[in-house]
């Protein structure tokens, strides 16, 4: 019933919600705790989240492809294509929008220093590269989902 | 015609995925007007008889 295009979307959905599920709760601890998170830390955090997203997106494509091998060797068709593009521009907005925000934020966070008494204001004095991964996940969150989407509602 | 070809038959022959076929059978996939001819060539008719315009009700 689902092409291999389709059931590979949702094994990625599945583990970007899965790492990142992860990695927002390392994040949200720390900040909650109201550790300054060190650039050590961030930086092994981040390599750690990388790593397993593409160890796990690997081997559940290679099980995925063994499972269905005629799918696997299909080339995209124009449908796929299209929905791809769709996905990949609903996608670059909320990745456009969150790095300008991000840049603004870290500019007001320079000129006017602010107190950590909020989760929230903690989560906006994290180290920028955290909020740039953040942004990432979501923003792939959004393809996935906005493809889906359209690979249901058109079938 | 549908009777005489499966959906996975078609795809190979037009170069889609079964599931393309099957959208654009159910209308609720409209090909490209390349991918139309060749479906219309692959059953030998010519492409009004195989494809029809509805306009969108309002």
């Amino acid at each position: 019933m689902f092409s291999f295009r389709e059931k590979s979307l949702w094994v990625s959905l599945l583990v970007t919600v899965i790492i990142a599920s992860i990695y927002a709760d390392n994040i949200y601890h720390a900040l909650i705790a109201g550790d300054a998170v060190r650039p050590q830390e961030s930086a092994a955090l981040i390599l750690r989240v990388v790593v397993s997203f593409i160890i796990i997106e690997v081997v559940l494509h290679l099980a995925l492809a063994m499972d269905n091998q005629r799918g696997a060797g299909e080339k995209e068709d124009e449908r796929e294509r299209g929905y791809r593009l769709v996905g990949t521009n609903a996608a670059y907005w909320v990745l456009a929008i969150g790095v300008i925000s991000c840049i603004v934020q870290q500019v007001i966070n320079h000129y006017t220093p602010m107190e950590s008494s909020s989760a929230f204001i903690r989560y906006a004095l994290a180290p920028i590269e955290l909020k740039l991964l953040t942004i990432f996940w979501i923003a792939e969150m959004v393809r996935f989902t906005t493809e889906l989407y359209l690979y249901r509602a058109q079938s | 015609m549908a009777d005489e070809m499966t959906q996975q038959a078609l795809a190979e022959r037009v170069g889609v995925t079964r599931q393309t076929i099957m959208a654009i059978e159910k209308g609720k996939y409209s090909p490209s007007l390349e991918v139309a001819f060749k479906i219309a060539r692959v059953f030998g008719k010519p492409l009004e008889e195989v494809f029809q315009y509805k306009e969108a009700s309002r």
